[in-house]
């Protein structure tokens, strides 16, 4: 391997690196990303989706991309976080590698595999899955959106390790931990791990998608997921965000549902940096169903902006969205919730909630639910909240011999705990649990 | 014998207005005392005062706790010293399950007492016996605490937490609101179950109706921020029949 050649995004788009040798889809991938510029580029503040979202300098930093970095070691099973170790199925999605660090078993029906890059609408149909298909009987839907996300864009140009899980009709499997890691490598880096996730129909799964790592020279994770479910296949999903330091992070979750399918998706953002996640559901059949929930423990300078969309492209689909917020210190959050329903779209039933806990003077939050509703007979429910602890719940359970710090921490893993119950895997309620401590023991924590 | 509850000309201001306006009580210990009074004479600031609430402030006059004087001390340190306050209006803790809590709290005041703390089974054979002598339903001990109880479950889900806290000095804070006559006997048998010669009541009320089921020692009656007059069980009766009427007058 040669000295490391930074480069920003846009130098590959200007071809300033040349194509890998053996990667037959490099020219597909730059193509990518020359769309990504020709859609304009890094978002700016300007533009709606993007207000409270600081990308500047993302696209002027000279990142170094695996395997441009010399020296960095992946990691062994045994240096991973004690907790994966539940997992019966790791895959490491680490520094340009998928498999090769982490200890991975085929079989209860799953199969796995590193991400071809051609789309998966190409591919052979050899196991039963069922495209998803829009059943709305009018033209409204943009169901493609999330995938025009520009950062996806990005991701797809510059993916530097794709995996694949795939479970079998009717099969019942899971959890599967996707684990991303980033080391301190000593150059601004980045990373744009990509996986799909595939439920054939009826089959059933848990996939928790972590990532972890610290940094302190510039970094910038930009993973995209897309989850495809066939008719009745349901799936439980939960994303962790781990990374500390200087990382931004972008993050995408895209799930396509069929006929009665159900995801039920969770994200804990336990971000010590600026990590910004986009969750999407395209409902695109009679009966799907998405419950969307998110917490984000804030402590110190962390930012997290959790950005939703739902989009109800058949009728008779369901959408539940549930945000929560613990802000200490000079924690931000924004919760930029939108729910689409197409025209056609009748017995729609969405509903949408971010909730907000400051206990900190410092502390911020910008919330904004969107409702754009296209079809008659919908439900369609919205609301935000934001305050401090109640002072009269406080009283309550001093007057019982409850300390001020218990009181405060009991009403915070109270607030927390409808959220995290939900958490099908105890080894991320633990991390949960770890992530209210840091709560507890921050500067402004009762103050 | 020095009074287990002393209160010594006690001003109270909540938001910069006076509420309390020298008020002296005593209740020795063993004995359960009424305070009644009309709307706004100041009985829940009275019942607040003495848990330690935050933003209640003494501007003169003492609270003394056998014999010690507490008005300083945070709400918590008065519960560990056997203060239990039940409210008038119970508060509702979303997400934080009732079992967990009481059990909480009981460590801690065990703690403070030097007794080893409870663990899960003892807890909840514990609290077994307690709702089952207080006709309680049991699956409210392991709902969230108060979240979508009826104004009666709440009532008795206070008497609950005070039967296993076992306070030396309880304060019932309006504790007859809201309930229907069978409610209101539960509760006051649950109360009269505790009575001993450990432990003093002030029961704080607005109607007599309570006082037939827990036959207090001594009524007082609450007027302006201040005991007014004070007397046996009768005095409870003659004001149900009387009314509260003008405020009595005070010598200059």
């Amino acid at each position: 391997m040669g000295e490391a050649v930074p480069a920003t995004v846009e130098s590959h788009y200007r071809d300033e690196i040349p194509l890998p040798d053996g990667d037959r889809y490099a020219v597909r991938r730059r193509e990518a990303v020359q769309e990504f510029f020709r859609a304009g580029g890094f978002p700016t503040a300007t533009q709606e989706d993007w207000r409270f979202s600081d990308l500047d300098g993302l696209g002027r930093t000279a990142y170094r991309r695996y395997p441009e970095l010399t020296g960095l070691r992946l990691p062994e099973p045994g240096e991973l976080p004690a907790w994966t170790s539940e997992f019966e199925h790791r895959v490491l999605l680490a520094e340009g590698s998928t498999l090769n660090a982490a200890d991975f078993r085929a079989g209860n029906g799953l199969a796995f595999g590193d991400l071809p890059i051609v789309p998966a609408e190409e591919e052979e149909d050899d196991w039963g899955f069922v495209a998803p298909a829009a059943e709305t009987n009018g033209a409204g839907a943009d169901l493609d959106a999330p995938l025009r996300h520009p950062l996806e864009m990005v991701n797809a140009g510059l993916f530097d390790c794709g995996f694949r899980v795939r479970v079998g009709r009717d099969e019942d499997a899971g959890p599967v931990l996707l684990y991303s890691l980033r080391r301190e490598s000593g150059h601004p880096h980045m990373l744009h791990p990509r996986s799909v996730v595939e439920l054939a129909p009826g089959s059933r799964l848990t996939v928790v998608e972590a990532h972890d790592g610290a940094s302190e020279t510039a970094g910038w994770t930009n993973p995209s997921t897309l989850c495809r479910l066939g008719e009745n296949a349901e799936l439980r999903y939960v994303r962790v965000e781990l990374e500390t330091g200087n990382i931004a992070h972008t993050g995408r979750v895209t799930f396509q549902l069929a006929r009665n399918a159900r995801v039920r998706s969770t994200v804990l953002s336990l971000t010590g940096g600026k990590s910004r996640t986009d969750t999407a559901a395209i409902l695109t059949a009679e009966g799907a169903e998405v419950d969307l929930q998110g917490l984000f423990l804030g402590v110190n300078a962390a930012k997290s902006d959790q950005h939703t969309l739902a989009i109800h492209a058949a009728r008779h689909t369901t959408s539940r969205q549930l945000f929560k917020n613990v802000l200490s210190d000079e924690a931000s959050a924004v919760f930029d919730g939108k729910v689409v329903v197409a025209p056609g779209a009748i017995g729609t039933d969405a509903s949408q909630a971010n909730r907000n806990l400051l206990l900190s003077r410092k502390a911020a939050v910008h919330t904004r639910p969107r409702l754009e509703i296209n079809a008659d007979d919908v439900k369609c429910a919205h609301g935000a909240a934001i305050g401090k602890l109640d002072e009269d719940a406080l009283f309550y359970l001093r007057s019982r011999g409850l300390g001020r710090m218990d009181s405060h921490e009991i009403l915070v893993r109270g607030f927390a705990g409808e959220v995290v119950e939900k958490v099908p895997v105890a080894a991320v309620r633990g991390l949960a649990k770890e992530g209210l401590t840091r709560v507890r023991e921050s500067r402004s924590f009762a103050s | 014998m020095t009074p287990l509850l002393q209160i010594s000309g006690l001003h109270v201001e909540v938001e910069g207005r006076e509420i309390l306006r020298g008020l002296d009580l005593e209740i020795p210990l063993g004995e359960t005392h009424a305070v009644m009074g009309p709307n706004g004479s100041g009985k829940s600031t009275l019942a607040h005062v003495i848990a330690g609430r935050e933003g209640y402030e003494i501007t003169r006059g003492v609270i003394r706790y056998g014999g010690e004087d507490v008005s300083e001390l945070e709400p918590e340190e008065r519960a560990r010293k056997g203060v239990f306050l039940a409210f008038q209006y119970p508060v509702e803790i979303p997400g934080v399950n009732n079992t967990y809590f009481l059990k909480a709290a009981v460590n801690e005041i065990r703690k403070h007492r030097s007794q080893p703390e409870l663990d899960a089974v003892d807890f909840l054979s514990l609290m077994r016996d307690r709702v089952k002598l207080l006709d309680f339903d049991e699956d409210l001990i392991k709902r969230p605490v108060n979240e979508g109880f009826s104004g009666g479950e709440k009532k008795r889900n206070e008497i609950l937490q005070m039967t296993v806290l076992e306070p030396t000095l309880a304060v019932l804070d309006e504790t007859d609101s809201g309930l229907d006559i069978d409610a209101l006997r539960i509760v006051a048998e649950g109360v009269n179950r505790m009575r001993s010669p450990e432990r003093s009541f002030l029961v704080i009320t607005h109607y007599q109706r309570l006082l037939n089921h827990i036959v207090p020692d001594r009524v007082h009656v609450l007027q302006d921020g201040r005991i007014v007059e004070s007397g046996g069980g009768d005095l409870a009766l003659r004001l149900e029949a009387e009314g509260y009427g003008k405020p009595a007058a005070v010598p200059a």
